[in-house]
C-alpha cells in the first residue's frame, strides 16, 4: 500500500515537524499548542527558530503562487511568545534502565541523549569544550543568541542527563574505558570539528588561520586577532559567518573568495545577500594561488581564475586558468573550505578505521565494528545542518534503545511517506495571492526581527492547509455530488468511493458545510473551536480568525478558521445554548484566502436566518461586513 | 431517485404536540441527496424543534438518528429498541420507508416529516424535476425518450394540447411542454413522421389504478439461507 502523502514542508524537514499545523495554530492564536507541535519532534526549537536553513520553506506550495509561508519566523514568534511555558517532558519509567555514554554535546549528541533519557535510560554526555552545544558555539551570536541555545540545552539536560565538559575522548578518557566502566553503549557524535587545510605557498603564516578555531575563540569570548583587510577563503555558510564576523570585529575590507559561481555557492542565498549588504566583497570563481608575505606578515594574496568546479559527472574537480592572476591586498587569510572529523576518540578502542582513516560504521544502523559503539551526526553523514544532526540523533537513539532492550541492531523505520504533489496549474490560477510578511534581517542587526502578533497571525493564515483538507467518509457518503458541484478547486473526484484529492483541496471547508450526509470532515482543522462558553450572554459573535473584526466586549466570541466551514446546525446550536443573537464576522472579501468562502457565508447566513425565523422568530442572525470591505464597496 | 421535501415546521410542531419524546429518523439515501431528511437535516430539524419549544413550558425531547436506507429493514433493525422507546417517530424517509416502519413496528405512531414528491432527476445543484411517474408501462420508445406521462400535465399520448405555448406548458409557464420537446427531438433525429402513428391506450392496470403493486423475482433464486430457510430444513 502506498503511504498517505504528507505536507511538503513536513516531508522536507529532517525531523518531520508539522510546520503547516503550527502555522495554522499561530493563525488561530493558539500559541501553546503550536509550541507543543514544534517541540514534539525537535529538542532544539529555539536554535532552529534562529538558524534553521528552512528546508520546509523551500518546499512550501505557496511558492507556486507567491512566496513561502515564513515558517522559521513563525517558530521564532511562538518560542518567544510561549517562553518558559514551553512543554517539558519527563523520562518514561524503564524497568531496566541502561547506562549510555554520549560523546559530543552538539545537536546530534544531545538529541540522542534526550531521546534515550526520555526512554528511561541513564545518560552521561562528554564534551571536550568547556560548555555544551558543540558546533553551535561557532555560530555567530547575531544569528544565534546565547539565550536561545541555553534554553534548548537547558531543557534537554533538565530531563536528568549528566554532562561532563572538558573531557576529550582519546585524551582524558577513551570510549573503551567508558564501556569497561559500566556504560552499556556509547554514541559518538563528535561532528566535524577540524578545519580543512590547504597546500598553498604561505600556508602557516601568523595570520593565516582556520575558520573553526578562530570562530570558536571569537564566540567563546577568547582573545582573537583580526586584520584590517581580511580574505575569507570559502563559499559555504561558515565562510559567510566568518566574513560577517570579521567585519563586525572591525575589519575594513572583507572579501569572500570562493571557487564556485554565484549559482553554485553552497551558502544559503539570503546569507550571501546579507554578507554583501554588510559590505563583504563576494568574489566567486576565484582560487587562492599563494600568499605573499613581507617581513613575516601577510601583505597580499594571489588569486587565479577558476574555469570549472565540477567535472562532467558532477564531481568536485576544479580546473584553473593560471594565466589569469590577480593580486588582492590582505593582511589576514581565514580558511573556511570545509571541516573534517576529529577521530582521535577512536584511539584505544576496537573501532575499525579504513585505509583513509575514516571510521567504519553502518550508515543504516550507526553501528561501528565495536558492537556497543554507534556514531551519528556529521561525523557519520558529513557536513549538514543542525536539524539534520538532530534527525540523526533521533535515529541513533532509536537504534540504541532497541539494542539495549532486545540486544538486536536494526535500522530505524524508513521515512516512507511521500510529499504531497504540487498544485496543478488550474488550481494555482484560482488561489489568492497573499503578500508575505517581511522577515529579512537588517544588515549589522543584532539578530533577525521578531514578528509582532498581528503579523505572525496573518502569516500563519497564509498556510494553504496541505493535507488538512476534506476527508469523505465512505460509509456516510450518499454520493449526492454536492461537494463535487460546490468545490471551487475541483478537488472532488467521482470515483467509487467519491474522494477529495488532497493535491487540489485547500481545506476551505465549503464542501463540509453543505454535505447533507455529514460525511465530510476536515482532517486537521475542525470547526467549532470555541472559546470558553458564557451562555448566559445573549449575544455571540462568530469571528473568522483570519481577520474578522467584532466588538469583543459585546458578548461571547467564537473563533473559527473561516466561517465557510460552519454548518447551519453549528449556528442553531449556539441559539440552543441560550444566545438570542448571532453576528457573523468573516474577514474582508479581498483578504480571504479561499476562493469561494464569501459566497458560501452569505448563503449560510440567509439559510440560517430562514430556519431561525420559522423556529424562533425572536432570534437575530446578522452577517457583518468587515470595516475594511465596507470602505471599498461603492 | 425519489425527491422529497420537508414539511413546514409549523405543521410538524402541530402534529407532534401530544408527544414528549420524539425520535426523528433520517434516511441516508434519496432523502439525503435532495436535502430533505439526511443526517444534516435531522440535526437541523431537531435543533429547530427544540428552539421552537424553548419558549414554552413543554419538556419535549427530540432524538435524531439516520440510517442508511429506511426502506430496507435490515438497516433499521439495529435502531429498533431506541425507536420503540419514543412516543412518536417523525420519519424523514420517503413514503416507502415510513410505510415499512409502520408495517414492522406496532408502536409508536409514525408521523411524516417529509412529503414524498416525485421520481426525478437532478437539474442543478439545488434543483430536481419529475421525470417518471412509475406508470408501470413505459412508452418512451415511441416518444424519443421523453415521458409524456410524467412530464405532460395532461398525460397526453398523441401530441400536445392547445395550451402548448412557445414550447412551454399552459399549466406552468416555467415548465417545458413535454410534447414540444418530443417533437423537437424527433425533428433533430429526422424521424418526425413516426409521430403520425397513433399510440394506443396504455395498460393503466400496471400503474396506480390496479392497486398496490408488488414484485417478486423467484427467477433470481435468492433466498435467505441463514435464518428462516435453515429452520425449514
Amino acid at each position: 500500500m502506498i503511504p498517505k502523502p504528507i505536507p511538503p514542508c513536513r516531508a522536507a524537514c529532517p525531523v518531520h515537524t508539522e510546520s503547516g499545523r503550527y502555522a495554522r495554530l499561530v493563525a488561530e492564536g493558539r500559541y501553546d499548542e503550536a509550541c507543543e507541535v514544534i517541540c514534539r519532534t525537535n529538542p532544539f526549537p529555539s536554535v532552529c527558530a534562529h538558524i534553521c536553513q528552512r528546508p520546509c520553506e523551500k518546499q512550501c506550495r505557496r511558492t507556486q503562487l507567491d512566496a513561502a509561508v515564513a515558517i522559521r519566523a513563525l517558530k521564532r514568534f511562538v518560542i518567544a511568545r510561549v517562553g518558559d511555558r514551553r512543554p517539558t517532558r519527563q523520562p518514561a519509567p524503564n524497568p531496566r534502565p541502561a547506562r549510555v555514554a554520549v560523546v559530543g554535546a552538539g545537536p546530534a549528541g544531545l538529541t540522542a541523549a534526550y531521546d534515550l533519557r526520555l526512554r528511561g535510560h541513564r545518560v552521561s554526555v562528554f564534551d571536550r569544550l568547556d560548555r555544551p552545544g558543540g558546533m553551535l558555539n561557532v555560530i555567530p551570536r547575531y544569528r544565534l543568541p546565547q539565550e536561545a541555545m541555553d534554553a534548548d540545552v537547558g531543557a534537554i539536560l533538565d530531563t536528568g542527563i549528566d554532562l561532563a565538559c572538558n573531557c576529550e575522548m582519546g585524551r582524558d578518557a577513551t570510549v573503551g574505558e567508558l564501556l569497561e566502566r559500566g556504560f552499556e553503549a556509547a554514541v559518538v557524535a563528535t561532528g566535524l570539528s577540524r578545519s580543512r587545510g590547504i597546500a598553498v605557498p604561505g600556508f602557516g603564516a601568523q595570520r593565516f588561520v582556520a575558520a573553526i578555531p578562530w570562530m570558536m575563540d571569537v564566540w567563546l569570548g577568547n582573545k582573537v586577532d583580526v586584520g584590517r583587510r581580511v580574505a575569507v577563503i570559502g563559499g559555504g555558510n561558515v565562510a559567510a559567518d566568518v566574513a560577517r564576523t570579521a567585519r563586525r570585529l572591525g575589519a575594513d575590507h572583507v572579501a569572500m573568495i570562493c571557487l564556485e559561481s554565484d549559482e553554485e555557492m553552497p551558502a544559503e542565498p539570503d546569507e550571501v545577500a546579507l554578507a554583501e549588504a554588510e559590505g563583504i566583497h563576494v568574489m566567486p570563481r576565484m582560487a587562492l594561488k599563494r600568499v605573499l608575505n613581507s617581513d613575516g606578515h601577510i601583505a597580499a594574496i594571489e588569486l587565479m581564475d577558476v574555469v570549472s568546479v565540477f567535472d562532467a559527472d558532477g564531481r568536485f574537480r576544479p580546473t584553473y586558468d593560471p594565466a589569469r592572476i590577480r593580486t588582492l591586498a590582505a593582511d589576514m587569510v581565514i580558511l573556511s573550505i570545509g571541516q573534517a572529523p576529529d577521530r582521535s576518540w577512536a584511539r584505544g578502542t576496537s573501532v575499525h578505521t579504513d585505509a583513509r582513516g575514516r571510521i567504519v560504521a553502518d550508515r543504516q544502523t550507526h553501528q561501528t565494528s565495536s558492537a556497543r559503539v554507534f556514531v551519528a551526526g556529521e561525523s557519520l553523514r558529513g557536513p549538514g545542518s543542525a536539524i539534520e544532526a538532530v534527525a540523526d540523533g533521533h535515529r541513533v537513539a532509536d537504534v540504541v534503545a532497541r539494542f539495549l532492550e532486545s540486544g538486536e541492531v536494526a535500522p530505524p523505520p524508513a521515512d516512507e511517506a511521500p510529499a504531497l504533489e504540487p498544485f496543478p496549474d488550474d488550481v494555482v490560477e484560482r488561489l489568492r495571492v497573499l503578500d508575505p510578511v517581511a522577515t529579512e534581517a537588517e544588515p549589522f542587526a543584532s539578530s533577525e526581527p521578531l514578528l509582532d502578533e498581528p503579523s505572525a497571525r496573518r502569516e500563519g493564515g497564509r498556510c494553504l492547509g496541505c493535507m488538512a483538507g476534506a476527508v469523505i467518509d465512505e460509509a456516510k457518503c450518499a454520493a449526492c455530488l454536492t461537494c463535487f458541484r460546490v468545490c471551487p478547486l475541483a478537488a472532488v473526484e467521482l470515483g467509487d468511493p467519491v474522494v477529495a484529492n488532497p493535491a487540489r483541496c485547500q481545506a476551505c471547508g465549503v464542501c463540509a458545510s453543505v454535505c447533507p450526509g455529514n460525511a465530510i470532515t476536515l482532517s486537521v482543522w475542525e470547526p467549532r473551536e470555541a472559546e470558553p462558553a458564557h451562555a448566559e450572554q445573549p449575544h455571540v459573535a462568530v469571528v473568522c480568525i483570519h481577520g474578522g473584526d467584532a466588538d469583543e466586549t459585546a458578548g461571547r466570541v467564537v473563533r473559527v478558521p473561516c466561517l465557510s466551514r460552519l454548518k447551519p446546525v453549528d449556528l442553531l446550536r449556539l441559539l440552543g445554548e441560550g444566545h438570542r443573537s448571532i453576528s457573523l464576522h468573516p474577514c474582508a472579501r479581498d483578504d480571504c484566502k479561499y476562493p469561494a468562502a464569501w459566497e458560501t457565508i452569505e448563503s449560510l447566513a440567509a439559510y440560517v436566518q430562514g430556519l431561525a425565523a420559522r423556529a424562533w422568530p425572536e432570534a437575530r442572525i446578522e452577517l457583518c461586513v468587515p470595516r475594511a470591505q465596507e470602505a471599498v464597496s461603492p | 431517485m425519489i425527491v422529497l421535501q420537508q414539511k413546514p415546521l409549523d405543521w410538524i410542531l402541530e402534529r407532534l404536540r401530544p408527544y414528549r419524546r420524539v425520535a426523528v429518523l433520517g434516511c441516508g439515501t434519496c432523502s439525503t441527496v435532495c436535502f430533505a431528511g439526511g443526517e444534516r437535516e435531522v440535526e437541523e430539524l431537531c435543533c429547530s424543534l427544540q428552539l421552537a419549544q424553548s419558549d414554552t413550558d413543554a419538556d419535549v425531547e427530540f432524538q435524531g438518528a439516520t440510517c442508511k436506507r429506511v426502506c430496507d429493514w435490515e438497516f433499521v433493525e439495529p435502531m429498533v429498541d431506541s425507536l420503540r422507546e419514543a412516543d412518536a417517530i417523525l420519519s424523514l424517509a420517503c413514503g416507502a420507508g415510513s410505510n415499512l416502519l409502520a408495517d414492522k413496528l406496532e408502536a409508536p405512531p409514525i408521523l411524516p416529516g417529509v412529503d414524498t414528491s416525485f421520481l426525478g432527476a437532478n437539474t442543478g445543484p439545488d434543483s430536481w424535476s419529475e421525470m417518471c411517474a412509475a406508470c408501470g408501462d413505459c412508452v418512451i420508445d415511441r416518444t424519443f425518450g421523453i415521458c409524456p406521462i410524467a412530464r405532460c400535465a395532461k398525460t397526453l399520448l398523441n401530441g400536445p394540447c392547445g395550451g402548448s405555448n412557445n414550447g412551454k406548458c399552459e399549466v406552468d409557464p416555467e415548465t417545458d411542454c413535454a410534447w414540444a420537446k418530443i417533437i423537437e427531438r424527433a425533428e433533430a433525429l429526422g424521424r418526425l413522421d413516426e409521430l403520425e402513428a397513433i399510440i394506443p391506450p396504455k395498460d393503466w392496470s400496471r400503474g396506480r389504478h390496479g392497486g398496490q403493486r408488488s414484485l417478486k423475482r423467484a427467477d433470481l433464486g435468492i433466498r435467505r439461507l441463514y435464518t428462516e430457510e435453515l429452520d425449514e430444513v
